[in-house]
């Protein structure tokens, strides 16, 4: 096993070589489609989503400069797959509105709603940066006592849920129970939600 | 210290898939605490892959929010714990309590001769006043009344004003036939 292949959250290490890096990249491969699969709202066996999975850790790998020291792998590769998946989902629709004008022409255009379908943005970002961290600090500061330090220390500090539960001495499902509840008020507070 | 290795399977399963906080735990890659089974499960089911990849894009917009918001909330938590640090209210109490006693000092000679008048007038509170009021908070208690009770309040309102007017009235008359006199 390579040594890189520290805990996902932990930061990786300044000058990291391209076959260590394309190790640990590779590890989270069932992430990266995941989260490409849910983009695209495609099975997790769709060729798009494939392509679209492989492409990611290509530009991960080629992009691994841009990590900055410190900065936590997961949630980055998160940003590339999401980002590709959106560029994809373009493409497809252009393709698409290609194909329904050369059918327009033909007068034997489809269902009109095709040409209404736009990955847009999603709500994280219409928010002005002030916005978003004056309301992540309120939502933050809304939490109960548990949750936020629970989730600060995930977030902030890099620490596991295991860590996290010795710390503040309390088991590792009340851990879980308290990151995933206050992550959710704070997305609920700033207009994320799985959905977007 | 509590030592767990895994999270509870109770939690993880819900039904044939995966729970919401299973996913979150995956997610946010601490696959290690999550039972194998429940991790291939994920990876293998077409909508506990797409709700994990959900979960991992909040958890990555919900990362980035709070490291963005890294300076606001320094400065907020600085500003509590200045908040903490002020000077409590207690010395200004203090001062004020020993204002009043020093103020009230040219009048204690008369206190003793007034202590008679507020031995007497605790003893018919205590005789009189204080049975009533029990009789009023029982029947209150054994009735619905709360219509009448605000009727009685606007009521005792109305009196007390009319009886602090007469209270007045008197007390300026007396004053005014003694400055005639």
């Amino acid at each position: 096993m390579i040594s890189l292949l520290m805990p996902p959250a932990a930061a990786l290490p300044e000058h990291v070589d391209e076959r260590a890096f394309a190790a640990a990249t590779a590890e989270l491969r069932p992430h990266v489609r995941a989260v490409v699969a849910a983009v695209m709202n495609l099975p997790r066996d769709h060729a798009d989503v494939e392509d679209s999975t492989h492409e990611a850790l290509k530009r991960a790998i080629e992009g691994r400069s841009r990590l900055r020291p410190g900065e936590p792998l997961r949630p980055w590769l998160t940003g590339i797959a999401r980002h590709v998946a959106l560029d994809a989902m373009r493409a497809r629709k252009r393709q698409r509105d290609r194909t329904v004008v050369a059918r327009d022409a033909d007068g034997s255009s489809p269902d009109p709603l095709e040409r209404v379908a736009d990955p847009s943005p999603d709500a994280f970002d219409h928010f002005s940066a002030v916005q978003r961290r004056q309301a992540v600090a309120r939502a933050l500061a809304a939490l109960p006592d548990g949750q936020r330090r629970a989730l600060v220390m995930f977030h902030m500090e890099g620490l596991q849920y295991q860590e996290i539960a010795v710390r503040l001495g309390v088991p590792l499902g009340t851990v879980a129970t308290w990151v995933m509840r206050a992550r959710k008020s704070v997305a609920a507070a700033v207009g994320v939600t799985e959905e977007s | 210290m509590i030592e767990d290795s895994k999270l509870p399977r109770e939690l993880v399963w819900d039904g044939a898939h995966v729970s919401e906080l299973g996913l979150t735990a995956i997610a946010d890659g601490q696959e290690s605490i999550v039972p194998a089974d429940a991790v291939a499960h994920v990876h293998s089911c077409d909508w506990c892959v797409g709700r994990m990849g959900r979960t991992a894009l909040m958890a990555s917009a919900v990362g980035e929010g709070l490291r963005e918001a890294r300076p606001a909330l320094a400065s907020a938590q600085a500003q509590g714990s200045r908040a903490v640090t002020n000077p409590s209210p207690w010395r200004a109490l203090l001062l004020g309590c020993t204002v009043a006693v020093l103020a009230a000092v040219p009048s204690l000679p008369q206190l003793a001769s007034r202590l008679g008048t507020f031995v007497t007038f605790g003893k018919v509170l205590s005789s009189h006043g204080l049975p009533v009021l029990v009789r009023g908070i029982a029947m209150a208690s054994r009735a619905d009344v709360s219509r009448g009770l605000q009727i009685a309040t606007i009521v005792s309102s109305v009196l007390l004003v009319l009886m602090g007017l007469a209270i007045a009235r008197t007390r300026s008359r007396v004053s005014s036939e003694r400055s005639v006199s």
